[in-house]
């Protein structure tokens, strides 16, 4: 095996992936080649740290902070559903007020039609306010 | 407990039995994100994330499905947003700046062999950090599970949804792309 080959293989050499007959070569090859032993230390040292990183732990704190951020959430949601509560009911009132304006405008403008347009008895019958003895009244004195 | 019992109970709003999933699996979880941020609070803030995310899905959690395998899932994805939103920001605070992986892994190794050369864990770290940015996304994923978490490639296959063979492949591809990345720093030392 040459350099360029060995130096493919010596993250499995590292790892111990090899088989019997090419890890014999390669650690025959490493003894006599100082680049090759070099790499070899920089790889073995790399996946060292790598075993040495796995064996870390969390902040010791986190739960308390996991916790303290979902309490602070349903704070927020309580609030939330206390405002949409109170925007749902200030539409409302605002609905049934604004209906109420419209339903007195739609009484209002028809009112003053009927008044100009009344001109018989059947027209005037066609209304809700009408005052038939006033009708009759009106015409028999004119 | 179970997890299957810890989880109904999380379903029903119990704060204490999240408190004993948190810390049942809070270490596991960090040491996936850290595999992927390479960076102690990021990796505690994936954490959080994590299990905050789970609090806000507790009513939909299937009770069939197995937390780890969710937990691994979820953490992977978020560790890796946050390694995209760094390198992101890198980009947009420094003006002219090439986004080239190649770049960025020279100009770092280049900067801490002149700073500090004796330091060889600062620069193994920093070399190693900038290898694994420099994998695609699963190889990542499955060289991280079964390093960092020192999962068997059966467990990483059910995280990842692949098969077996895949996995295998993805983890020898791993290894390979990260010793050549390696090597080539070694050479500029």
């Amino acid at each position: 095996m040459n350099c360029k080959e060995v130096q493919n293989n010596l993250i499995f050499y590292v790892d111990n992936e090899l088989d019997d007959v090419k890890k014999k070569i390669i650690g025959e090859h490493l003894q006599s080649c100082e680049v090759c032993r070099e790499k070899y230390e920089f790889l073995k040292n790399t996946m060292s740290f790598i075993e040495e990183q796995s064996q870390q732990k969390a902040n010791p704190f986190v739960t308390t902070r996991i916790l303290a951020e979902i309490k602070q959430e349903k704070r927020q949601s309580y609030w939330a559903k206390v405002l949409n509560t109170v925007a749902i009911a200030a539409m409302l009132v605002i609905a049934v007020f604004a209906g109420k304006l419209a339903a007195d405008f739609y009484i209002y403008k028809n009112q003053n039609t009927a008044i100009t347009s009344i001109e018989t008895q059947d027209d005037l019958e066609q209304y809700v306010f009408y005052d038939i003895q006033s009708f009759d009244y009106y015409y028999l004195n004119e | 407990m179970t997890d299957k019992e810890l989880i109904e109970k999380i379903r029903n709003d119990n704060e204490r039995a999240f408190a004993e999933i948190i810390d049942k699996y809070k270490d596991a979880c960090f040491r996936v994100a850290y595999g992927i941020v390479q960076d102690k609070h990021t990796a505690d803030d994936v954490v959080q994330d994590v299990f905050v995310k789970f609090w806000q899905i507790r009513k939909d959690f299937e009770l069939t499905s197995k937390f780890t395998t969710w937990m691994y899932r979820v953490a992977t994805n978020m560790a890796l947003n946050k390694v995209r939103k760094e390198k992101r920001s890198k980009v947009f605070s420094s003006f002219g700046f090439d986004d080239d992986n190649d770049n960025e892994f020279e100009n770092k190794l280049t900067h801490n062999a002149e700073a500090d050369n004796n330091d060889r864990n600062e620069y193994i770290k920093t070399a190693l950090k900038t290898a694994l940015n420099t994998l695609p996304k699963k190889q990542r994923i499955a060289f991280v599970l079964n390093k960092y978490e020192k999962m068997s490639y059966k467990e990483i296959a059910e995280v990842m949804e692949l098969s077996l063979s895949s996995v295998e492949s993805l983890i020898h591809r791993a290894k390979k792309g990260l010793q050549k990345k390696l090597l080539n720093t070694y050479k500029n030392i």
